[in-house]
């Protein structure tokens, strides 16, 4: 998978599962904030995020280290973690 | 059966999401004015296959997706804008009093579009269709959490869940807990939605109108009853203690007279045997409020066109009140039944202390009974001391008084 | 430990009777045994199936036990409840008359929900069984308060409260009040909880569940394990129970009531409205935080919760002033039940002496300051307990009970 279709299903599963407007989603950049300080996702939306990733990508993750969240900071670190996940990355 | 003594509150703020719309107290009287009901076919769920079609809903119009509610289930979407308008109204925007505010919600069935919609994931895709965010929707807290969060409350914050009485329950116990002093000032909400699901279900037990007999229709204390029809809406009150509320300039819109409650020991899901004797909790609340049966001068009923229903509640009446007692009303023909209406009913007592204003019962053809006085014309004069009265299956049972508050500067026109 | 219970308040709340189903047996003596035994409960379910879920272990009560509970056909939550509220009234010799006008307090979350999700797995898969409609009346937790009430005759006030995690605390609480405000003598107040599908799924989903048994406190813990039960307290104002010659078990001395605002399933770093609720149950109680001597806590063995509870518990009382342990380390998180059941175990360690430990504590978290009990009960004489409730959306419950010594 190229990081362009991995932030595609991204930007879709953010309108699915945690119910972020479509038009609202399409427009993210890479680096656009998604926590706190931008989309204003937390750890529930974290949690529904991470189960809608494991079904869409075939994946299972830890998420049980100390800096989890850190993964959603943004579109680019989440399209990396999938990245590094499925083998795309060194 | 027993009665919060010789306490008395006062209501400073009414909220409503109804199929009428959203608003306060004005909303109300609106409704109490016009008579028209909101009970038609319904269009949120297909109901072509089943022998039940009509319900009162809440128009999707007053439930705007917005980004602070992106996660809210529908009716914690409905709770909130309940509560926030009743807020509003009692001028507790942005007040330090909410910081200790208490809440109750009471509510018959919950959230239970989360607990399908969350279970139908399962049954799809197996774990991995599990939605982590619907899951604490599905316990029936969930209302009173988003509102504590959306609203800022920190107090004593409750939920109730009762058949039928919700809505009164959810103003009694908030009423306790200002007796008890846990907070300056408590929002007390009754709230159910339509569910798709249970509607088809309760269809199929031939528990909603017309149970094959006649045409379905929303006719309590009508002799041509045959069930009730449903409906949804949250309705909140503020209510605190009189002496801070009129210090703080709050509108004073009725006063919490007295209540009684209990339950008389009924199997799960039926209705008390008739009555031998007049119910003691009628004549408690009376009694705690020193004001004789006279001095009711309108009764709002929750007879739902259940026929039992019906006739255990007129047999209460007259037990208590004697043939032609206290003219009787009901919003139940106008807004359909529901496990939280009960907090409606104490809305509309309050704008009824308030106006005069009280529905019409123009549906009522046949009468159960002759020896009461239905409201079928505007009451004349004015009551100024109303009766809540609520029975559930199950045998819980609830009075409240609402009356025009002491002193002619804190009428509401 | 404050002068002010040894003066005489007849509006005093006090216990007179206990009962409770647990894991262990159907009656308070399994219960204290197994607790101050320190027998973990927690093991693989059986109730329904759990292929494919992180974490399949609970804390069950099994078929030998729920077969001695009553017909059949009731749900298992109502079975649960009947029990032990008849052992509660039984012990605390309640007649027909108090009943009549006890109040009756019974929490929970999920109410029949196993019967009524075994229904909708059947009408999903399009093969309902018309017979398994009747699983849906006691759907609601409120049907099995009513069903209790028809049972034992309560005609008093009556409520279900739903709090979550805090449901049963907040019977108690209220109950108390009611008590203490004069509105009724005697209450009812409890709380039960059957293991369902969906609290399986959606403890599990939002990945609150320990593979392995839960471990509160624990350096490693990993989360929350499930139970079931139910427990169910007589409170009486003491007037009405010395006056007629009832065996006095504990004082419910104040209860405290709180919301955190927050968020709808983790609490505030700074646990703000745990320590209110703690602080408003010592206010009413009159008692400072030098009067406690050991705190049951809410100790879900989750990552966050219990580092919350150790930040509330240093707030209100100071590093390792207070002794604690977690019940749901021993039968997992009864949920609605759970406050009620943790209440019993308090009052159960004030009458005998001897503190519950926390189960599967092999290396306790190094910065949570508190001796939490590892693994073997702590004799300790007491006076004064907290019982501690922190639900799901930032419901906050706190118990305080006294032994009944202290009444003077």
């Amino acid at each position: 998978m190229t990081q362009d279709e991995v932030v595609a299903s991204l930007k879709k599963l953010l309108s699915e599962r945690v119910r972020v407007p479509v038009a609202r989603a399409q427009v993210l950049e890479l680096d656009t904030p998604l926590l706190k300080d931008g989309l204003g996702l937390d750890s529930l939306d974290c949690v529904e995020l991470t189960l809608g990733m494991e079904d869409e990508f075939g994946l299972v993750f830890d998420d049980s280290e100390e800096d989890w969240m850190h993964h959603f900071s943004c579109l680019g670190t989440l399209s990396q973690l999938v990245l590094l996940a499925k083998g795309e990355l060194a | 059966m027993a009665t919060v003594p010789a306490y008395r509150a006062v209501i400073t703020g009414i909220g409503c999401t109804s199929p009428f719309g959203v608003g306060g107290s004005a909303l109300v009287a609106d409704v109490l004015r016009a008579n028209a009901t909101a009970i038609r076919p319904i269009t949120g769920f297909p109901t072509a296959n089943l022998s039940s079609c009509l319900g009162a809903e809440v128009p999707a119009a007053c439930l705007p997706v917005t980004e602070e509610g992106r996660r809210w289930s529908r009716l914690s979407q409905m709770t909130v804008l309940a509560c926030r308008q009743a807020v509003a109204e009692a001028g507790l925007c942005g007040s330090d009093m909410l910081n200790q505010a208490g809440l109750v919600v009471g509510s018959e069935f919950g959230d239970l579009r989360s607990t399908e919609a969350f279970s139908l994931g399962f049954l799809h895709k197996g774990p991995l269709g599990l939605s982590p965010l619907l899951f604490p929707s599905t316990v029936m807290n969930t209302m009173a959490g988003t509102t504590s969060i959306a609203l800022g409350l920190k107090g004593p914050m409750l939920t109730l869940n009762q058949a039928g009485v919700a809505g009164e329950l959810a103003i009694v116990r908030a009423l306790a807990l200002l007796h008890a002093g846990r907070a300056p000032v408590v929002i007390a909400c009754g709230v159910d939605e339509l569910f798709p699901l249970l509607y088809e279900t309760l269809v199929q037990l031939q528990v909603l109108s017309p149970r094959g007999r006649g045409a379905e229709a929303c006719r309590p204390f009508d002799q041509r009853h045959n069930g009730p029809v449903l409906g949804e809406g949250a309705t909140a009150v503020v209510i605190e203690a009189p002496a801070p509320a009129r210090a703080r300039g709050a509108p004073i819109l009725a006063e919490v007279r007295s209540l009684c409650w209990g339950g008389i020991p009924t199997p799960s899901g039926r209705y008390a045997a008739l009555p031998h004797a007049p119910p003691q909790i009628l004549s408690q609340a009376l009694r705690e409020a020193s004001v004789c049966p006279e001095d009711i001068g309108l009764a709002y009923l929750s007879g739902c066109g259940d026929p039992q229903h019906d006739a255990l509640e007129l047999a209460y009446m007259t037990a208590t009140f004697g043939a032609h007692g206290p003219w009787l009303s009901s919003v139940t023909h106008l807004t359909g039944d529901y496990g939280g209406l009960g907090a409606f009913r104490v809305a509309a007592a309050t704008v009824t202390v308030g106006t005069g204003l009280a529905p019409l019962l123009d549906y009522l053809c046949q009468p159960m009974r002759a020896d009461v006085r239905f409201v079928v014309q505007p009451v004349a004069p004015p009551p100024t001391v109303v009766l809540v009265h609520g029975l559930a299956r199950g045998g819980t049972h609830v009075a409240l008084l609402v009356g025009r508050p002491q002193g002619a500067d804190d009428r509401v026109e | 430990m404050s002068q002010r219970y040894t003066g005489r308040n007849d509006r005093r709340v006090v216990v007179t009777g206990l009962g409770v189903v647990s894991p262990y047996g159907r009656d308070c003596q399994a219960y204290w045994q197994g607790l101050s035994q320190g027998r973990c409960m927690l093991g693989p379910l059986s109730l329904f199936p759990t292929e494919g879920f992180r974490s399949d272990i609970g804390g069950e009560v099994n078929v030998t036990i729920t077969r001695t509970l009553g017909k059949a056909h009731r749900s298992r939550a109502t079975r649960f409840l009947v029990a032990a509220a008849e052992e509660a009234v039984c012990h605390a010799g309640l007649g027909a008359a108090e009943l009549a006008t006890a109040a009756i307090s019974i929490g929970g979350a999920g109410g029949g929900m196993l019967e009524a999700e075994a229904w909708y797995w059947a009408h999903y898969h399009q093969h309902p069984e018309r017979r398994q409609r009747v699983a849906l009346r006691s759907m609601t937790p409120a049907g099995q308060t009513d069903a209790l009430a028809c049972r034992l005759h309560i005609g008093g006030p009556r409520e279900s409260p739903i709090l979550a995690c805090s449901s049963s605390a907040a019977a108690i609480a209220t109950v108390a009040d009611l008590i203490e405000t004069g509105v009724v003598e005697v209450g009812l107040a409890g709380g039960v909880d059957t293991l369902t599908r969906l609290c399986f799924m959606g403890f599990n989903a939002l990945k609150l569940l320990d593979a392995q048994a839960c471990r509160p406190f624990a350096r490693d813990r990993r989360g929350m394990s499930l139970g079931e039960g139910a427990a169910v307290l007589v409170l009486e104002s003491w007037r009405h129970a010395t006056a007629r010659g009832a065996s006095i078990r504990a004082c419910v001395a104040g209860c405290g009531i709180s919301s955190d605002a927050f968020h709808p399933t983790a609490p505030p770093t700074d646990a703000e409205g745990a320590v209110r609720a703690m602080r408003e149950a010592l206010a009413r109680a009159h008692l400072t935080p030098a009067d406690i001597t050991y705190v049951n806590a809410h100790g879900t063995g989750t990552v966050q919760n219990d580092r919350a509870e150790a930040v509330a518990l240093e707030t209100v009382f100071g590093a390792g002033k207070v002794l604690v342990s977690a019940t749901k380390s021993l039968i997992g998180h009864t949920m609605g039940a759970a406050g009620a059941m943790e209440a019993a175990a308090t009052i159960l360690a004030l009458e005998t002496g001897l503190l519950p430990p926390t189960a599967n504590l092999w290396e306790p978290d190094p910065t949570i300051l508190f001796d939490c009990i590892p693994h073997v009960a702590r004799p300790c004489s007491l006076e004064c307990a907290m019982s501690n409730s922190f639900g799901f959306g930032g419901q906050n419950v706190s118990l305080i009970v006294l032994h009944p010594d202290v009444l003077g």
